[in-house]
């Protein structure tokens, strides 16, 4: 497969690995074969950005981002605790 | 992030809240691995939020500064990146953008601006930071401000506090002590933690990133989720001892948010309720009376370590932790009787129970 240098294309093989846990595992283990089997050549900071990447962290995130933040999403939540004694 | 990501990493956690969830401070490997944990969260986060932007803003020129700023911070070693990513204004500037790009990403909006306008502030951001930390390498305890707040720490603080625009300053100076004084009463009362609990104070600063003085506050001391990793203090306590319990109070806190966003522990779906803390009569939800539960335990094992202080002192402290225990006493059926916890919140709330009722035993029998 040819690999393109794409400027995002960190951003395209993250958007697989949020969506296809195997490939996550594949790419925390070796991002540049990993990324290659998409096509995609990522330059070492890249591959350092996802190198022993934690995958059900990185899988929860991406479920959170997409889904309904709750009651408890940050700033709609007026939560504090404040001591007053 | 508070309890941003939902799902819930259950065995590790439970591991830990067996094993001994209070005395983390003890146990520096477990401290450790928490911190380790949430570090791996927050970047994960980051980077989901990296990919959806990119992937997201095709026609928006900010996104190809934002794509390479972001990456310098991805490239660094883990143990750089965890000191980015858990600066209290970069968890804020996480939480906003993660709610911005949510909304979009649900289409509960159509509108960019507010995503685009956070991407514009990002180099600023990454800028105040690296100060930060440069001026971090010289200090040995967290910095102690009052009004030189990183602007989005000041935009997510109210409702706890509102700081205000510059024509106030000059007026709110003049009220509590100067910032100098207290810096120095703050300094002691952290010499002390250090000799009193020595593992407590070792862990102080990395979750208490900085302690804002704040003398007009409506508090004795406050923090949130929101914003954590900052703890705000009023001028309300009336001993070094005092302080001290503040510190503690508020670094206890700061440990129960860390466990809470990695594992929930209150049900969102769980029933409604609302109770009185037996210490100050204020009203709470269950997940700030079980907060203020898990801080009081915390501050009795504080307070029985209070020892070779003067006469007085040591006296001070067996009454405050007779009051506490009391109020611990009195709360502890009414978080039992409660259906609104997840099951790591159950194990935590069991963990909590046997410490109360080895504390109990102990100072019933060895009361002053």
């Amino acid at each position: 497969m040819t690999k393109v240098v794409n400027k995002h294309g960190l951003a395209t093989v993250l958007g697989r690995a949020m969506m296809d846990p195997n490939f996550a595992d594949a790419l925390s283990q070796d991002p540049a074969a990993a990324a290659s089997g998409m096509g995609v050549a990522l330059s070492p900071d890249e591959v350092a950005a996802v190198k022993n990447l934690n995958t059900a962290t990185l899988t929860s995130a991406a479920a959170a981002i997409r889904g309904n933040l709750g009651v408890h999403a940050i700033f709609d939540q007026q939560q504090q605790q404040a001591r007053m004694d | 992030m508070g309890e941003m990501s939902q799902e819930p990493l259950e065995p590790q956690t439970k591991t830990w809240l067996q094993r001994d969830v209070l005395f983390f401070a003890d146990h520096g490997h477990l401290f450790d691995q928490l911190l380790e944990t949430v570090s791996q969260q927050r970047y994960a986060t980051f980077l989901v939020l990296y990919a959806e932007i990119v992937q997201m803003l095709t026609e928006s020129p900010d996104r190809d500064s934002f794509s390479r700023d972001a990456l310098r911070i991805m490239a660094l070693s883990a143990q750089e990146r965890h000191a980015w990513v858990g600066d209290p204004a970069f968890q804020i500037w996480i939480g906003l953008a993660f709610k911005a790009t949510n909304a979009l990403l649900r289409n509960l909006t159509q509108d960019q601006g507010e995503l685009i306008q956070l991407l514009q502030g990002f180099p600023a951001l990454l800028q105040r930071i690296e100060a930060r930390q440069s001026d971090s390498n010289t200090q040995s305890q967290p910095p102690i401000r009052r009004f030189e707040i990183d602007p989005l720490i000041a935009l997510a603080t109210p409702p706890s506090y509102e700081f205000p625009i510059e024509a106030s300053k000059t007026q709110l100076e003049r009220t509590g002590y100067s910032l100098a004084f207290f810096t120095d009463v703050a300094t002691l009362a952290l010499q002390r933690i250090a000799q009193t609990w020595p593992a407590c104070h070792a862990r102080f600063g990395q979750l208490v990133q900085l302690i804002c003085y704040l003398p007009d506050g409506g508090f004795r001391s406050c923090s949130a989720s929101r914003y954590t990793g900052v703890i705000l203090i009023a001028a309300k306590d009336q001993s070094i001892l005092d302080v001290e319990e503040s510190l503690v109070h508020e670094w206890a806190h700061q440990l129960l948010y860390h466990i809470v966003e990695i594992c929930p522990i209150i049900d969102d779906e769980g029933p409604e309720a609302s109770f009185k803390l037996p210490w100050s009569s204020q009203e709470r939800d269950l997940y700030g009376y079980f907060h203020a539960f898990f801080v009081y335990v915390f501050l009795v094992k504080y307070l029985e370590r209070v020892q070779q202080r003067a006469h007085n002192e040591q006296l001070c402290a067996q009454r405050r932790m007779a009051f506490i225990l009391d109020g611990l006493k009195k709360a502890l059926p009414d978080l039992l009787a409660s259906q609104g916890f997840t099951p790591m919140g159950k194990t935590l709330l069991a963990c909590l129970e046997q410490e109360l009722r080895a504390l109990d035993i102990n100072h019933a029998a060895h009361p002053g």
